[in-house]
């Protein structure tokens, strides 16, 4: 089974010298045969998500014939104001977006901001995706908040393992990703607690695919392990009903 | 003449309208304002390359906006040749359309005292083009970091947007450096004895007005310059004057 990989970025990069153009990204997840690329536009995060989920979705409309199969990642800013991020998701609901990455700590904002609530809500009634990096207690907060119904992808970093790996040994909807278990036996260790939602995750053009890569069990044959992660991914794909 | 030295136009990421260039103009004329001079805000958030061509074009079918090259000091190289292009840009009456570079070291990540930053310096010093960078109390926004880049390059005229804010006592520590650095108002900090006491440490000359619009309310700058009750002469030089001067608006460049 091809690899997935749940984070990876276009766009222009304002606060790093970070080549994040389309073409290049492009190259790298082929240079590493990733099969599907969960991909979200920089402009979203840093500028207009308005804007920039309109360029993200029809770029990758329809097939781009040899290479990955490409997944929008939609964004939303609760800074915005609720009737904007009302006509945000359903923007870009009307063109098949069901997956969405929200970024509390970039731009500044409260995990329970009262219209990020609005926004788990409707994200969890319409069976969509969301994709959400903050610490440990806020990505808890959200959990609970949502019921544990709302599938939630999260790079949660092998620091606070001891936390995340008891608080949500038993979630059904909280799937860590492997892009910071960067500690000897982090991954390993999140494989046992986690057999059934550990992702990969590798912050293309931010994060080095072979640097995560490279984080791979030693005791499991590389194929198994690609292989669980990417059955993983179809668990969570096959929960993310909106947009098809 | 009323010149507004720090505006932008584009999309902010806060509940507040956004105003397209006809929007903003309706507002000069509804607050006094002739001139403003203007960045775009996907320049100095996102794409300054991006941001500084979709300017270009708003700015072109009037005079009463001005811009801002916006550059990015992740990329000195990209950022020069910004300057570079728009340095020599004339409108049909052959006038610049833009007249300084915008710099914003915390939106950025990056500081001013850099290399980048003395690259960048040098070519807006070859184009004359006066800089207005972001300042306020943070190490990443200091005014202090324009220094090094003076010493550098003591023409370099240099406009220290905020005037770092609510900590204005760091611009004032800096107003004796040199005869090109300038303080512009603009900010959350509206106490009129910040606005009094940068033109005591600058002089009634290096002092500019701005507003911050379309992030800030116009009124809001412009209630600051009310309260503090400015000598009428000391205002003309505020409100338009100064920066008539500064960016060469009796010519326009021409």
């Amino acid at each position: 089974m091809s690899l997935v990989d749940w984070h990876v970025s276009i766009g222009f990069s304002p606060r790093q010298p970070v080549d994040a153009n389309r073409e290049r990204v492009e190259a790298l997840l082929r240079g590493h045969h990733v099969g599907r690329a969960f991909i979200h536009h920089l402009g979203g995060l840093w500028y207009d998500p308005l804007w920039s989920n309109d360029q993200l979705l029809k770029t990758y409309d329809g097939d781009h014939g040899e290479g990955p199969i490409y997944t929008c990642v939609c964004t939303v800013n609760p800074l915005e104001g609720i009737e904007r991020c009302r006509e945000v998701l359903e923007t870009a609901f009307k063109q098949g977006a069901g997956y969405w990455r929200l970024y509390p700590v970039e731009q500044g904002w409260d995990v329970v901001h009262p219209v990020a609530l609005y926004l788990y809500e409707y994200l969890r009634e319409h069976k969509c995706g969301l994709l959400l990096d903050s610490g440990t207690a806020d990505v808890a907060r959200v959990n609970d908040f949502t019921k544990d119904e709302l599938p939630m992808v999260s790079s949660l970093h092998f620091y606070d393992y001891a936390d995340w790996s008891i608080r949500f040994r038993d979630s059904k909807s909280l799937y860590p990703t492997t892009r910071l278990l960067h500690g000897p036996g982090s991954v390993e260790q999140a494989i046992q607690s986690f057999p059934d939602r550990l992702l990969f995750a590798s912050n293309t053009p931010f994060g080095s695919i072979q640097s995560v890569l490279n984080l791979a069990p030693e005791h499991i044959l590389e194929v198994d392990y690609l292989d669980l992660l990417a059955k993983n991914a179809i668990a969570l794909m096959e929960r993310v009903t909106h947009g098809g | 003449m009323v010149v507004d030295v720090h505006g932008h136009v584009g999309h902010w990421s806060f509940p507040t309208s956004d105003l397209g260039r006809d929007d903003l103009i309706a507002q000069m004329d509804r607050w006094g304002i002739d001139i403003t001079v203007v960045s775009s805000s996907m320049a100095v958030r996102y794409d300054f390359i991006e941001g500084n061509r979709w300017l270009d074009n708003e700015l072109s079918p009037t005079d009463r906006l001005l811009g801002y090259v916006t550059v990015n000091l992740h990329y000195p190289k990209e950022s020069v040749g910004q300057i570079k292009y728009y340095g020599n840009k004339r409108t049909g009456d052959g006038r610049a359309s833009f007249v300084g570079v915008k710099i914003h070291p915390m939106i950025q990540n990056k500081r001013f005292d850099s290399r980048a930053g003395l690259q960048i310096a040098e070519a807006a010093l070859e184009y004359d083009l006066p800089i207005l960078i972001h300042t306020y109390g943070s190490e990443r926004e200091t005014p202090k970091q324009v220094l090094p880049v003076l010493q550098e390059f003591p023409e370099l005229k240099v406009i220290l947007a905020h005037a770092g804010g609510f900590d204005w006592h760091l611009a004032m520590d800096i107003a004796g450096s040199g005869p090109n650095v300038y303080a512009e108002i603009c900010s959350s900090c509206t106490s009129s004895d910040k606005l009094v006491q940068l033109i005591d440490a600058f002089g009634a000359r290096r002092v500019l007005f701005g507003t911050d619009t379309t992030l800030f309310h116009p009124g809001y700058a412009l209630g600051m310059v009310h309260d503090a009750k400015l000598d009428q002469k000391v205002l003309q030089l505020l409100m338009g004057r100064n920066a008539i001067e500064l960016f060469d608006l009796d010519t326009h460049g021409k």
